[in-house]
């Protein structure tokens, strides 16, 4: 069980006042904060160790690259693949995605299709649309049943209607929460002869995230969800994925050879590492996967749920407010309408009385605009650093908000 | 008759008056009590000014040669906004409006509730709205021609 009193000490910026009120952060799913243990591996390195890594031959690059290489190893255990060969350093969620769209595009056939769904972050949507436009191939949007879960049936007539090379889902909903069941659309889309891509930005820090158990082909994650700093991402891929791509960006660090007539590139992961990789960000990164392998990720996770389960219940009590969807399973995030209050005056009101909250289309437009008919929602997002009585001075100051904009 | 600069200068001592940025919003929040909802038909997309968090319909008319500004926002703070322009600007001489230079948002505590994205916004309904005098202004001068 986890200690949040305790834990809290490890978040120096949680203990302030924002316009003279305590803050109380539930903006955890744009970004969590750090905890002291990455901020001092991040200090320490710079302090100590700073050299730029691979074929540095001196004691500091030297001291880099073996802690770029030990990440490595750390985020490949943290998402059980098989081979840190199959970990690739990137800049974030949105920079894996772009990438692999970009190198997936060139073995894409025209008249083939790729499947997303309707409840994708606009990262994991616009690249494949936009490699679908160019390769001349059909992209669809699974729909989602009235409860905000993917409607399966709807899902494997997209995968028998049409020639699919490729399905990219989010494992959890950044506006909905809905934790998608990826191991049963991974088997699904594999009988189908598809290959599968999980967004796991918002899943990585309160689910279990076994690349192996779930059998997807590739998947992506950012490390500034779950503790590291902004900029330093994954691209996990199957060896055998991987191999079957050629890099889309190139330059120092990821070829062997070079010659005017040909250049020939550095095996895995490296080919897909151009330029000065964020060794730092990964030294972070490896930081925050042991700060929360130390807390243990199932009491994460189970307070994490009982946090948002908390705060639903509150929500609840709220006249006029409706919290979108009611999935099967949620995580990370709700989000909600209130009848006459638009989200932004929400946002704007709670936090002048302190409470973080993020109003707006989260970047999920298709979802919001063509599935919910609704502009903007307002969206809460604990983490395991909140308490209870953190939601409930939340809800007290929405009560308030929403009394002065209904007066 | 107070300039469009001296309404401005009146309004920022208003919205700081108290300390308290939540009261400062909450001043935002009388202010869009005191603008006209406009009705559903005139919401049209050719005089929508948006940006990702909230949308502003936009007309400006001429009332004996001085602008005049009629409009609307699903958010209670941009109906703000819109009113303290509307204060500012209607039925002043368009040349007036022209030099005004309408920085109350970045003199006060408004500031943290005004992101870039939202400060463009603000600006391209503030440019509308010179724009519209300026040609006010171009047209008086060419009648006088």
């Amino acid at each position: 069980m986890l200690n949040v009193e305790a834990v809290r000490d490890d978040f120096p910026v949680l203990e302030q006042e924002v316009f003279g009120r305590p803050l109380v952060y539930l903006d955890s799913a744009a970004t969590m904060q750090m905890p002291k243990p990455v901020l001092d591996a991040v200090v320490r390195h710079y302090t100590h160790d700073n050299a730029n890594v691979h074929r540095g031959i001196h004691a500091l690059s030297e001291r880099s690259t073996r802690a770029l290489e030990d990440a490595r190893e750390r985020a490949r255990a943290f998402i059980n693949a098989e081979s840190a060969d199959e970990v690739v350093f990137t800049s974030g969620t949105t920079g894996s995605l772009n990438m692999l769209a970009d190198m997936w595009a060139q073995t894409m056939r025209p008249g083939t299709a790729i499947v997303v769904t309707m409840m994708e972050h606009h990262a994991n949507f616009v690249p494949w649309q936009q490699a679908c436009a160019r390769k001349g191939c059909a992209f669809c949007a699974a729909p989602l049943d009235a409860n905000g879960d993917i409607d399966l049936a709807a899902f494997e007539e997209l995968l028998e209607g049409h020639d699919v090379s490729l399905v990219s889902v989010a494992h959890v909903s950044n506006v909905l929460g809905t934790v998608n069941p990826v191991r049963a659309i991974a088997a699904l889309a594999h009988a189908h002869g598809a290959a599968v891509v999980v967004d796991a930005a918002q899943s990585v820090r309160h689910e279990r995230v076994d690349v192996r158990a779930i059998d997807c082909d590739f998947l992506a994650f950012s490390g500034h969800k779950m503790g590291a700093p902004t900029g330093i991402g994954v691209l996990y891929g199957k060896r055998a994925m991987l191999e079957r791509l050629r890099p889309v960006r190139f330059g120092g660090e990821m070829v062997e050879d070079v010659r005017v007539g040909k250049t020939t590139f550095e095996e895995l992961p490296l080919r897909f590492e151009a330029g000065t990789p964020n060794y730092v960000g990964a030294i972070g990164l490896a930081a925050a996967i042991d700060y929360l392998e130390q807390m243990g990720r199932d009491n994460v996770r189970a307070y994490e749920h009982e946090l948002l389960a908390y705060a639903e219940q509150r929500l609840g009590e709220i006249d006029g407010l409706q919290v979108l969807g009611n999935p099967q399973h949620r995580a990370g995030c709700l989000s909600f309408t209130v009848e006459g209050a638009h989200p932004f005056d929400i946002a704007t009101l709670a936090d002048k009385l302190g409470i973080a909250l993020r109003s707006g289309n989260q970047c999920a437009q298709p979802l919001l605009y063509e599935a919910y008919d609704v502009q903007s929602i307002t969206r809460m997002s604990p983490a395991f650093y909140n308490t209870m009585g953190e939601i409930d001075r939340a809800v007290d100051v929405l009560e308030y908000v929403l009394k002065l904009l209904h007066r | 008759m107070e300039t469009p600069q001296e309404i401005q200068e009146r309004i920022i001592g208003e919205i700081t008056q108290s300390g308290d940025p939540f009261d400062q919003f909450n001043y935002l929040l009388m202010k869009a009590s005191q603008l006209d909802e406009m009705p559903d038909e005139r919401k049209v997309e050719d005089v929508l000014v948006k940006d990702c968090q909230s949308q502003v319909w936009l007309y400006l008319r001429e009332v004996d040669g001085c602008p005049v500004i009629e409009a609307d926002s699903d958010t209670l703070m941009i109906r703000g906004t819109i009113q303290i322009l509307k204060d500012m600007f209607d039925h002043q001489p368009p040349e007036a409006v022209v030099a005004c230079d309408v920085d109350y948002i970045k003199r006060t505590d408004l500031a943290y509730a005004f992101d870039s994205k939202r400060v463009a916004g603000q600006v391209a309904i503030v440019g509308r709205i010179k724009r519209f005098a300026q040609s006010l202004v171009d047209r008086r001068g060419g009648a006088d021609a």
